[in-house]
């Protein structure tokens, strides 16, 4: 679970003049454009559903990868470049991958040309082949290529959204504070589980408990045993504090953080619903 | 200011009260610094304060309690934030946001007051507690200083009369206790009340209007705090309390376990994070005695960086070191060494204390043995046990120990799989003056019955005082100085720690 967490707690430094901010990963990020955060969750929920739910339907060979632009531009905004190429190239190698193996496996190419005329042994293990071939397609450009979208989205969102954003903009949904405050802190912990996660691996690496013994399950126990020990300990420790600066008083919880709509949002608020709409047209036609 | 009437407070599934017949009256303007041993019931009583008992933590109380003339029983937490604010032990654990202003606006935003009267109160304690430098940063980049200094402003922003810290030093170096202490004397010059529940004492001379010690609940001791600082050393022994002055350290006699050849040779130890061009470690041909080695050095000069090279958990940490004539690459090192880590709960693994000893006899792969091979490990496990007085738990979970108890779990392990070179790493933050002194002679013993060499790195110089045989001075991730502890070394260490506070 902690492989989805982006960004390391101490990633040193930013890449331009602007402020650094500190968001709800953990991470400074330099924000040179500036989302509400409710337009990046309605962008998760967009690309993530049409994208999936879209599958092969005709039409979505163009608006999947045109939504699929979409964050790849915002992780280039948040100054995540790295990220940002890595993305792209996992993205377009999806479809490389899927022409390649489409060229193999089809009815000109070499792989069909061979079970045509191979006999016995041979034309088994060009059967195999085939079917292993369709499962990594399947997999990589299907369920992958899918994923991957939404997931850039997902850590667009987290990675340039400070928690007190956050709060301000569920405010402004008018989402009850029972359900922010419980997520709020959720985005607050996965840092210090990150941090706890890496500490018990480095004390069991120590003690030379590795993979591989006789009883792998025992593994999974050393290291989630601690980890929930710890994070229940330091949970308690941050209601506690919380409490004692007023959380949860019955009163309109205010912001210093700076929510709205800006042009930047309505223009991507313009390509969701673009996007809504050729997809209730792909699903009519 | 603050009022407590015959005050008793039980935990809810615990069958002895924690503090009884409490009395107290602290008038407004007033610092009290709160001490005494482990469990004597100080950390209650600002709980008291801030109402955390019985609003969070449940449990019974008895008489009344006031503050500012609001009972605090009788008023809910958020009803009390305007006027009781808190800073607490861990400062990893008391910030809600990441960014150090939002933490600073949390206050405020949660009492619903209005967006330009939050950015006032952010500004002004932010010019009050010279925290400028520091706004708009995240808090995983802060240094321990720095994110009390922090905890220190989130609650002034509140403007609280009243203050409690519960054991706001445990974390600290030397600057940053240094930091802390301006906190409070601007606090104090501000006419708010406040109340420290500490262990650690001396940078509190000076600052503390009066002293309460104390004992099993019960307060032994309410004196003023000129009086308390001007006790002997003795009158601090007899009451579990640290030293609160560096020149009445209580030396123990280093000579005898002073082994004269060398024993650690250290070269070509350079470690550089990531994107960095700095070397965060630099350390080339040094030779050390066995014994009890004590890393000195302010938060950040590289002895945590140390501490993990030694023990080879990072790949990043390039060098050889030489133990006993014997070459430790990275991965033997990590065979052959053992860290004791600051948060021992990290390195409990097992359901039982025996089962925590038997993991690292059976080289962690946790494979079943046969009948006799189990017994005989067993024994063994159990002799060790003895040995460090864990005997009696054998069969507790280990994460269900104390403190100490986990700690000595945590080195019987290491001298179950043979491990010869232990690396501590702060063990006695947070530790009053009896625990300090048991963990103290603990590391001796390991040396002196055992034959293991300890590198420790420490804070703390009661304790170094207490069992140190060698210091090591790092900054900027070299060694500075490095000196055996004899009356010579004394001096030097005393001077280091007399120049940091």
């Amino acid at each position: 679970m902690t492989a989805t967490i982006p960004a390391t707690a101490r990633r040193p430094g930013t890449e331009s003049g602007a402020p650094p901010t500190a968001t709800i990963a953990g991470a400074n990020t330099t924000r040179r454009l500036r989302l509400d955060p409710r337009t990046k969750i309605l962008l998760v929920v967009t690309i993530s559903t049409i994208v999936i739910a879209g599958g092969g339907r005709p039409g979505m060979e163009i608006v999947a990868p045109a939504l699929a632009v979409i964050p790849f531009v915002l992780l280039l905004a948040a100054g995540r470049r790295r990220f940002a190429a890595a993305y792209a190239a996992l993205y377009a190698g999806t479809f490389a991958v899927d022409a390649g193996i489409g060229w193999l496996v089809g009815p000109a190419g070499p792989l069909s040309a061979a079970y045509g005329t191979a006999t016995g042994g041979a034309a088994a293990g060009t059967g195999v082949a085939v079917a292993v071939l369709d499962t990594v397609r399947m997999t990589y450009c299907g369920v992958f290529a899918a994923c991957m979208p939404g997931i850039a989205a997902g850590v667009v969102l987290v990675s340039t959204t400070t928690v007190g954003e956050f709060m301000a903009a569920m405010d402004r949904w008018r989402v009850p504070s029972s359900v922010t405050i419980p997520l709020a802190v959720v985005f607050r912990f996965l840092p210090t589980v990150a941090e706890e996660h890496a500490a018990i691996g480095d004390a069991m690496r120590q003690r030379g408990i590795m993979l591989g013994g006789s009883r792998p399950w025992k593994m999974l126990e050393y290291r989630l045993v601690p980890l929930i020990a710890s994070c229940v300990k330091i949970g308690d420790d941050l209601s506690a504090a919380a409490l004692t600066r007023g959380l949860g008083a019955p009163v309109r919880r205010t912001s210093l953080a700076d929510v709205g709509f800006r042009a930047a949002d309505i223009v991507l608020l313009g390509l969701c619903a673009a996007a809504w709409a050729a997809w209730i047209v792909l699903l009519l036609s | 200011m603050i009022r407590m009437d015959n005050v008793s407070f039980t935990y809810a599934g615990v069958d002895r009260p924690s503090v009884t017949g409490i009395d107290l009256e602290i008038p407004s303007g007033q610092t009290v610094l709160l001490c005494g041993r482990s469990g004597c019931g100080k950390t209650t009583v600002t709980r008291l304060v801030n109402g955390l008992a019985p609003h969070f933590h449940d449990g019974e109380l008895s008489g009344s309690v006031s503050v500012a003339g609001i009972d605090v029983a009788a008023t809910p937490l958020y009803g009390l934030a305007g006027t009781v604010g808190s800073v607490f032990q861990n400062p990893r654990s008391q910030f809600f946001n990441v960014d150090t202003t939002s933490e600073l606006a949390f206050g405020p935003e949660n009492l619903g007051r209005s967006r330009t009267d939050i950015e006032a109160a952010v500004g002004s304690v932010a010019d009050e507690l010279d925290l400028h430098r520091l706004l708009g940063r995240s808090i995983f980049q802060l240094s321990g200083g720095e994110k009390q200094r922090i905890a220190c402003g989130s609650v002034a922003a509140l403007r609280p009369p009243v203050i409690v810290l519960d054991e706001p030093t445990s974390n600290l170096d030397f600057a940053g206790i240094a930091l802390l202490r301006r906190c409070l004397e601007h606090w104090k010059a501000a006419g708010r009340t406040v109340v420290v529940a500490e262990h650690r004492l001396h940078f509190l001379t000076g600052l503390a209007d009066r002293a309460i010690v104390l004992e099993n609940g019960r307060i032994a001791d309410d004196i003023a705090g000129d009086d308390f600082f001007s006790r002997p050393p003795a009158w601090f022994r007899a009451r579990g309390l640290r030293q609160p002055s560096l020149a009445k350290l209580d030396w123990h006699d280093s000579s005898a376990t002073v082994p004269v050849q060398e024993s650690l040779g250290l070269s070509g130890l350079r470690y550089r994070y990531r994107g960095s061009k700095q070397l965060a470690l630099d350390v080339d041909g040094r030779g050390l005695p066995g014994g009890v080695i004590c890393v000195i050095g302010e938060n950040g000069a590289g002895k945590t960086t140390l501490a993990r090279t030694l023990c080879g958990l990072d790949r990043r940490g390039h060098g050889t070191v030489e133990f006993r004539g014997r070459q430790l690459t990275r991965r033997r090192r990590l065979r052959e060494t053992a860290l004791v880590m600051q948060d021992v709960d990290r390195q409990l693994f097992t359901e039982s204390v025996l089962d925590e000893v038997v993991l690292s006899m059976t080289d962690g792969s946790s494979k079943y043995l046969d009948g006799a091979a189990a017994g005989d490990v067993e024994g063994r496990a159990l002799g060790l046990l003895a040995t460090l007085d864990l005997a009696d738990c054998r069969d507790r979970h280990p994460l269900s120990l104390s403190g100490g108890q986990k700690q000595r779990l945590a080195i019987a392990s290491a001298l179950a799989a043979g491990r010869q070179l232990v690396v501590f790493d702060e063990p006695t933050s947070g530790l009053d003056y009896d625990h300090m002194k048991t963990m103290a002679a603990e590391i001796r013993r390991l040396h002196d019955d055992h034959g293991v060499t300890s590198v420790v790195v420490t804070h703390d110089p009661e304790f170094i005082a207490a069992c140190g045989t060698y210091v090591l001075h790092v900054d900027g991730g070299r060694i500075v100085d490095d000196y055996p502890m004899d009356d010579d070394g004394r001096r030097r260490l005393t001077a280091h720690f007399a120049a940091a506070s």
